[in-house]
């Protein structure tokens, strides 16, 4: 008996190759050179990142998508996707870098797991299979358990990393129970064979595999924060060091967002009308669950926990219009979240260079007068949440308006009614900061001085980009919108 | 791009991005940064004389349009383009800004760089959504001039001042992000898969749905007019933004809801525009009351002003609703006069703001006699706001109250009652504040007008007598789209409501090609009546 | 022979014991412990599945599964043991620095 060696595309396993190998070394070096400047490693990541991010946009996807049997998929969607994790991994190095408190760690270890966790987030959304869901997903989470914690003189980042591995693991668990369900009732954990054979013979209305479907969108649902298992995101946002906040506010999102599309795509239309109810109220409760406790925070990471929460609520708007077979759904997605991902990561990259040594300016109150005392910064700050709040010209707009469109287009009418309507209950606390940098005057605020740190040109790199892209993706949105629009899935 | 429209549109945001790198630190880099503001404001009004003297008269087609491709992928382009409808708001505009720049000299001390940026960028909004003829263009612009204005009345104004900036944007927002989602279901449903303004004026949705439709179109424009019940948001905004801002607000922000209207919530709709007719003419007529009312309770000068501009922007909407070109026409012209009369109101109250820092009527009293000048000013305006024939404020009023008293009498009596109340309050206000015979010792030194006051008045008083006596170049300007206007919105409707009463002289309304300006001819008949 | 249903059954009641465990129980290492339970209720159930479709593949998973546990106790240990080090305690409840 010979068993046949699969088919392995080398160029489109590059970029994962290239996060693996780079995690590995990045580790190594820091073990047998510990003396070495910390500004090396963080350069060679970031390096790592960039080739990554390089060797994805230049393996064109062709009709050889499915390596290993289907276990590693690379087609337009996976492109994209890529880059969209690469890119978040890119920031939170930066942001990693700028964060003063951040500059005891063990520079190796640290970096080490958030390649790791890149690749993980990269697996989980480049396969057609559950495995391979469930192993990136456990790859990248088990990372993040411990870069929650990695402050370990910090009471809160212990408790960050606690409740964030329990309830993680715990979504785990309906997962994968999720996961067996499913196989049990189709005889595979490859999507596209899940999806032919739902046509073949229909066991879609068997108990089994709504069950089991129904547990799998539970666990994901815990891993995008979407309502009701959202509860873990604002503690452990808010005691993580900031830096992975970033991270984990992007990063996860869209590996669990592309592999719920994965399986929307196929399973969706074969699932029923409860599947579409199901994520219509899970849409409008996550976003007003978010936008209405974000209105109450006094803390800025608590604040932009609930945003995301919210924005992953308009993210499922998406969802429910793939399931629809929206053409537009997987493009406007797509492009959501490469805005969401810069505006997010700017608004993070502030709260870093806000803060100083030892001190980092979390509370909302902080931002008193920051318009005044330090004007660049501020103003980048209100450039991302009025991107946040969808007020044009900003890419937060077009990105809405991109998003709604694919939802009118397959006939929702009161979801992107709900949907605006909550991004006006948002302005509430976007502006309250905007306010609060420009309407009060500074407090007894030290002058300035966190920015001037040694990692102040990674933040200020950091910034620029970010809002650079926040502004072109407002007003010439066209080429990165036909670009998403282009990145299909190939699935069935 | 490169046409004259867009470089009206941009060149305000152009010049400032350029202001963010003026530095503001000290009184000279202030001074600089004032004078750069106000060239790039006179450019952009010097531009759009340019403009006004290109205009075509007697067509209604769109003049100086402009299109460039943005979005293909989902039929959104950049389209720009003005009419006689758009033309008059255009120039309003561009005239205010240099104005209330010119005011701000003074006025405002802090924070000069961010004021003026956010005054430049307001700038381009207003005129952007005034001349957009494509719905995303539109939407991006009547948006994204929120945040400007939101940032002129939360940093520098009065104490309230973050409440009233955040109800004003709230306020705003909420009734405009219905409109996105209509949008978006036109785009869709309604077929033809673009964003072109002018494409979906000819094909009107069912009837069926133009009800919900024109609803969430109107709440956007009715909360921005402010139509009666929607009003709030206005006293608070006015009276706690610096003079400059409520110059605008008062002169151009309120009218884009009355443009809005006119440009697209009735022309799309026209059978809904028809049943929800006797809907918004109660309300206006309702406001117009309703804000009379409450100006004449108020001992706040500025919040009278307010009040006052809530009752006008109702005559608007009884003209616009009115659908006939006499109420059309007057309803345009009176948008234009309500921005000149009102700005000017507000240039005066805050300029007895500056010197006394109350705006309370009972603080004044016997102005007259210490600051001539400027009573003077402040009476002409006032009689050009409520409507004294040979003022601008004269043509407006009476051409609406004609053209709502063919549709409906009682309307126009009810109008005609807010004349009678409008003209109430302002004198009693006027007595109040500049005669009467006791003189606070305060005011004893009251200053008159300064060079740069006189500046600023001249100019809002030289309009008011050009409006006023001699309108028909402008109205010659309108008028041809008046009038195509109302066969797009009239056809349905006038076929069905057949005028109550013709005017003297048997007019046309609207029904096929006049032979010329219906309402100029009309106007010019009127005022002959009127002079001894 | 023993019927897939009598799989099926173990793992759900498995499932929900450890579930419940979750929700229920107080001492850390015994949610670990109920995680734990939960993992290996999915793997009977893999097990079970992969026997009736006669496909390694649910088997394949089942080992997948055990060694991702593993890995789990291993991390979360670590955590546990750093915040006991901490704050010298076990129990969730005390676990309140951070809003719940």
């Amino acid at each position: 008996m010979t068993i046949p060696f699969p088919q392995i595309h080398w160029a489109y396993l590059l970029p994962v190759l290239l996060v693996v190998g780079g995690a590995v070394f990045v580790l190594m070096w820091d073990a047998f050179f510990p003396q070495r400047e910390r500004s090396f490693l963080v350069t060679l990541t970031l390096a790592v990142l960039a080739s990554a991010l390089g060797a994805s946009l230049a393996a064109q996807p062709g009709s050889e998508a499915a390596s290993m049997g289907g276990m590693y998929l690379y087609d337009g969607f996976t492109r994209f996707v890529f880059a969209l994790i690469l890119l978040s991994s890119f920031f939170s190095v930066l942001l990693s870098a700028a964060q003063r408190s951040l500059e005891e760690v063990p520079a190796g270890d640290y970096l080490g797991l958030i390649l790791f966790a890149t690749s993980g987030m990269m697996l989980m959304a480049a396969t057609r299979s559950l495995l391979m869901v469930f192993v990136g997903l456990e790859i990248f989470s088990l990372a993040l358990y411990v870069l929650a914690g990695f402050l370990r003189g910090q009471p809160e980042g212990n408790e960050a990393a606690l409740k964030y591995f329990l309830l993680g693991s715990f979504a785990s668990g309906f997962l994968l129970y999720g996961m067996a369900l499913i196989f049990g009732a189709t005889g595979s954990v490859d999507l596209m064979e899940i999806a032919q054979r739902l046509t073949t013979s229909p066991p879609s209305r068997s108990p089994a595999f709504l069950l089991g479907l129904g547990f799998v969108v539970v666990g994901l649902g815990f891993k995008v924060a979407a309502a009701p298992f959202y509860m873990w995101t604002p503690d452990v946002y808010e005691g993580s060091p900031t830096a992975v906040t970033a991270f984990m506010s992007v990063g996860p999102k869209v590996a669990a967002f592309a592999a719920f599309f994965r399986l929307l795509l196929a399973v969706g239309p074969r699932a029923g009308a409860e599947l579409d109810a199901i994520l219509w109220v899970m849409a409008v409760l996550t976003m007003t669950a978010g936008n209405v406790s974000a209105i109450w925070q006094s803390n800025i990471k608590r604040m932009l926990a609930y945003s995301s929460i919210a924005h992953a609520g308009y993210i499922l708007v998406a969802l429910a219009a793939v399931r629809r077979g929206s053409d537009l759904a997987t493009g406007s997605f797509l492009f959501y979240m490469l805005v969401y991902a810069l505006m997010n990561m700017g608004a993070f990259c502030v709260v870093v260079a806000a803060g100083a040594r030892g001190e980092e300016r979390t509370r909302i109150e902080d931002y008193a007068g920051l318009g005044y005392t330090r004007p660049a910064l501020a103003a980048a700050m209100a450039l991302f949440m009025v991107s946040l709040a969808g007020i044009p010209p900003t890419g937060g707009f077009v990105a809405k308006f991109y998003l709604f469109s694919a939802a009118v287009k397959v006939g929702f009418v009161w979801l992107p009614v709900i949907a605006v309507l909550n991004s006006v209950v948002s302005v509430s606390y976007y502006l309250r900061l905007v306010v609060l940098m420009y309407m009060r005057e500074p407090g007894e605020a030290p002058a300035r001085p966190g920015l001037l740190g040694p990692g102040w040109s990674y933040a200020l790199a950091a910034l620029v980009l970010a809002a650079a892209g926040v502004l072109n993706f407002g007003i010439f949105p066209s080429s990165f919108f036909e670009l998403a629009l282009r990145s299909t899935l190939l699935l069935n | 791009m490169g046409g004259l429209l867009s470089w009206i549109v941009f060149l305000p945001c152009i010049g400032g991005l350029a202001l963010l790198f003026v530095g503001d630190g000290d009184e000279a880099g202030r001074r600089r940064v004032r004078l750069l503001a106000l060239a790039v404001s006179l450019a952009t009004f010097a531009l759009s004389l340019a403009l006004y003297s290109g205009f075509q008269g007697g067509t209604a087609r769109m003049q100086f349009a402009e299109a460039a491709s943005w979005m293909p992928q989902l039929g959104i382009a950049y389209k720009v383009g003005v009419d006689g409808l758009s033309l008059p708001l255009v120039l309003l505009t561009t005239f205010l800004t240099p104005i209330a720049i010119l005011f701000s000299w003074e006025d405002v001390g802090r924070r000069v760089r961010l004021y003026h940026v956010a005054l430049l960028f307001l700038e381009t909004g207003m005129i952007g959504v005034f001349v957009a003829l494509d719905f995303f263009l539109f939407y991006v612009f009547w948006e994204a001039m929120l945040i400007p204005m939101y940032l002129i009345i939360g940093v520098w104004g009065g104490p309230r001042r973050i409440y009233a900036a955040v109800k004003f944007f709230l306020y705003t927002m909420a009734g405009s992000v219905l409109m996105l989602v209509a949008i978006l279901w036109l785009y869709f449903v309604q077929g033809g898969q673009t964003f072109d303004i002018l494409a979906h004026l000819d094909r009107p949705p069912d009837p069926a749905v133009q009800g919900w439709l024109f609803a969430a179109f109107a709440l956007s424009f009715a909360i921005k007019v402010p139509m009666f019940p929607f009003h709030t948001w206005l006293p608070d905004a006015h009276v706690e933004a610096p003079t400059a801002g409520s110059v605008i607000l008062a002169g151009v922000l309120l009218k884009m809801g009355t443009y809005g209207f006119m440009r697209l919530a009735m022309p799309l709709f026209p059978s809904a525009a028809r049943d929800f007719a006797p809907l918004i003419l109660a309300l206006a007529v309702i406001g117009i009351i309703y804000g009379a009312l409450m100006a004449m309770v108020q001992d706040d000068v500025k919040k009278l002003v307010a009040y006052s501009s809530v009752s006008h922007l109702g005559f608007v909407m009884l003209g616009l609703f009115s659908f006939n070109l006499l109420g059309v026409s007057g309803g345009v012209l009176q948008m234009v006069n309500h921005g000149v009369s009102t700005g000017a109101l507000f240039l005066i109250v805050g300029m007895l703001y500056s010197r006394r820092h109350t705006r309370l009527i009972a603080d004044y009293g016997g102005i007259a006699r210490v600051a001539p000048a400027l009573s003077a000013f402040f009476v002409l305006t006032t009689l050009s706001s409520i409507g004294l024939p040979g003022l601008n404020g004269f043509v407006g009023e009476f051409t609406i109250l004609a053209g709502a008293f063919q549709r409906n009498p009682a309307f126009a009596a009810a109008g005609a009652a807010g004349v009678v109340l409008s003209a109430i309050y302002m004198l009693w206000m006027l007595q109040r504040v500049l005669f009467g015979s006791r003189l606070a010792p305060a005011n004893e030194n009251l200053p008159d007008l300064s060079a740069r006051e006189w500046a600023v008045m001249i100019p809002m008083a030289f309009l008011m007598f050009w409006i006023g006596l001699y309108p028909k170049p402008l109205l010659e300007k309108i008028e041809p789209s008046a009038q195509a206007w109302l066969a797009q919105v009239g056809r349905r409707v006038l076929r069905v409501e057949a005028p109550v009463l013709g005017p003297p002289g048997g007019l046309p309304l609207g029904r096929g090609p006049a032979p010329r300006g219906v309402a100029a001819a009309w106007m010019e008949r009127l005022r002959g009546e009127g002079r001894p | 022979m023993v019927p897939l249903t009598h799989y099926l059954a173990l793992g759900a009641i498995l499932f929900l014991i450890g579930a419940a465990g979750v929700l229920m129980r107080r001492n850390a290492i015994m949610i670990l412990l109920s995680i734990e339970l939960m993992l290996n209720s999915v793997n009977i159930t893999f097990v079970g599945f992969a026997r009736q479709w006669a496909d390694l593949t649910g088997q394949v998973f089942a080992i997948f599964v055990i060694a991702v546990a593993a890995c789990e106790a291993a991390v979360g240990l670590a955590i546990l043991i750093s915040l006991n080090r901490d704050r010298q305690m076990m129990n969730v409840d005390e676990i309140n620095l951070l809003k719940w």
